[in-house]
């Protein structure tokens, strides 16, 4: 599926697929201009985004590569990479960090994969796909709050529970608050640390 | 003759806008030979030669529109070149009291202020900026409070004001920094995690020079009445334990710096140590002990600013 990469890939977890598809129907390009080759239809029914965007005529100078139409991303290759492995009957690629699962979810959000992200919030589960551990929780709260990830965001302040919360246990992840995240998990630890029955983690 | 130098708006404000009423937006000036307009449409009929004067931004915008306004015919009365400008037309006409020999109005939130100064800052007004600072440094309370200091500081941060931000960061010290007793602290929309980490830095920038400066307090600038004191809890240098702790506590907590919790620490050992000689330190020797705490302290916060200032010219 994947054709070309301009760039070394730097990421361990970058394994470049393996499938065959000489009957691909569309190209899609990476934000690091990779080309990945694959099936209308498939893109088609596991997301509505792409169902109604492929549904729309080709623009005139929309741009064609060995008569395949190419729809550029913002996603980077190691990313589209991952995602399109879910997309076929293969063994997943599976990301390096929890991070970069957000970021899956993310997409899958974006381009409205429902079942592809229930299987990857499975995945994490089954502990497959990595999660936050520890101290983790506080930058993955930061991170899934700002990539509207609502289930990971509230997820991760439960496992933030019974850690201390301080600038020091912070550190440079105290950036990676947008808004008004940081105050909502001041707030959410606040009602839940003091409860007697705090709300336990059920997914991690 | 007098020349209004603001019209009503060519159309209606919005109904949020911060313009509360028309009176308060009009004044008269003479000789007006352009028109400013507001991002909510208040025409204010200026004479150029005060804002040229006042700032280079808009001497170059005024030069640009001048350039490319429409010549009138001989029989009407040309029309006077229109400068349209992104601030509402409550900012513009605070900004404009300021340049032109009338009463300033300034606004009275700290949002709308700092507002105006980065306006002022944006259109290079140099000396309209020592102005609004000489006028909110006069205020009575203080512009930059305890009670304000970070929402003014994050405010600050978000319109690139350095100078506040970092007046705003100092007055943070009197507080203590417990991210989990801050909540309302941080409840403002211009509240970053980015900023607040900037924030934690300043603070730690200074315990960190108030912890290296330590050695040198008490071996040269803490007085020696005070060591002379006679306690019977002393640390190796003769230091009352109890005085060399509270020093100590305030390199880790520079909100400790303050007299009430002196005196509760003066308290405590008097309260721990009976019939200790501590419990009649007279006044005087109270009053140079606190001088040279506040030495100490204030030359460890201005270190710091100091070599906020030079990164800061450096970076920009």
């Amino acid at each position: 599926v994947k054709e070309e990469a301009t760039t070394d890939p730097p990421d361990p977890s970058f394994v470049p697929l393996r499938l065959n598809v000489p009957d691909a129907s569309i190209v899609l390009r990476s934000s690091d201009q990779v080309s990945f080759r694959v099936h209308k239809s498939t893109l088609a029914m596991s997301s509505p985004f792409f169902e109604d965007l492929l549904s729309l005529p080709q623009p005139p100078d929309g741009e064609v590569v060995d008569g395949l139409p190419v729809v550029q991303l913002s996603e980077d290759a190691s990313l589209l990479n991952c995602l399109i492995s879910l997309l076929y009957p293969i063994p997943p690629v599976i990301p390096g960090s929890y991070e970069k699962v957000f970021a899956l979810l993310a997409a899958c959000q974006k381009y409205d994969m429902v079942s592809i992200q229930s299987y990857i919030r499975a995945e994490i589960q089954r502990g497959t796909f990595p999660a936050p551990v520890g101290t983790e929780a506080f930058s993955a709260y930061a991170i899934a709050s700002s990539m509207g990830l609502a289930l990971e965001a509230e997820n991760a302040a439960c496992l933030t529970l019974g850690q201390p919360m301080t600038f020091e246990s912070l550190g440079e992840g105290l950036r990676s608050f947008k808004g008004q995240a940081l105050c909502e998990l001041v707030r959410f630890r606040g009602v839940n640390n003091r409860s007697s029955s705090p709300r336990l983690n059920e997914h991690w | 003759m007098s020349t209004d130098i603001i019209d009503p708006p060519v159309s209606e404000p919005p109904a949020s806008a911060e313009v509360t009423s028309e009176e308060t937006l009009h004044f008269d000036f003479p000789g007006s030979d352009i028109v400013l307009r507001s991002s909510d449409s208040h025409n204010f009929h200026v004479p150029k030669l005060y804002i040229v004067n006042s700032s280079p931004v808009l001497r170059e915008l005024i030069q640009t529109v001048s350039d490319t306004s429409d010549v009138a015919n001989n029989e009407e009365p040309e029309p006077l070149p229109v400068v349209e400008l992104p601030e509402s037309g409550a900012t513009l006409h605070s900004l404009l009291t300021l340049i032109f020999p009338v009463v300033p109005i300034l606004p009275s939130t700290s949002d709308e202020i700092l507002e105006l100064l980065a306006v002022a800052q944006k259109y290079q007004m140099d000396s309209i900026l020592d102005h609004i600072r000489g006028t909110i440094a006069r205020q009575h309370p203080p512009f930059i409070r305890p009670e304000t200091a970070f929402h003014v500081y994050f405010l600050a941060q978000k319109q690139g004001l350095h100078q506040e931000a970092v007046q705003a960061a100092r007055v943070t010290l009197r507080l203590p920094m417990v991210i989990e007793d801050m909540r309302d602290k941080l409840e403002f929309s211009e509240m970053t995690g980015a900023y607040l980490y900037e924030l934690w830095k300043y603070h730690e920038r200074i315990r960190t020079g108030l912890k290296s400066d330590l050695p040198m307090f008490r071996d040269f600038d803490l007085p020696m009445s005070v060591k002379n004191l006679i306690c019977r809890a002393r640390t190796d240098n003769s230091v009352p334990r109890w005085i060399d702790d509270y020093i100590e506590s305030i390199t880790g907590a520079p909100h400790l710096f303050d007299l009430v919790e002196f005196e509760d620490a003066w308290a405590r050992h008097i309260k721990e140590i009976r019939k200790c000689p501590c419990i009649d330190i007279p006044s005087q020797l109270r009053r140079d002990f606190w001088g040279a705490l506040t030495a100490f302290v204030d030359g460890a916060i201005e270190r710091v600013r100091e070599a906020a200032l030079t990164r800061h010219h450096r970076d920009n």
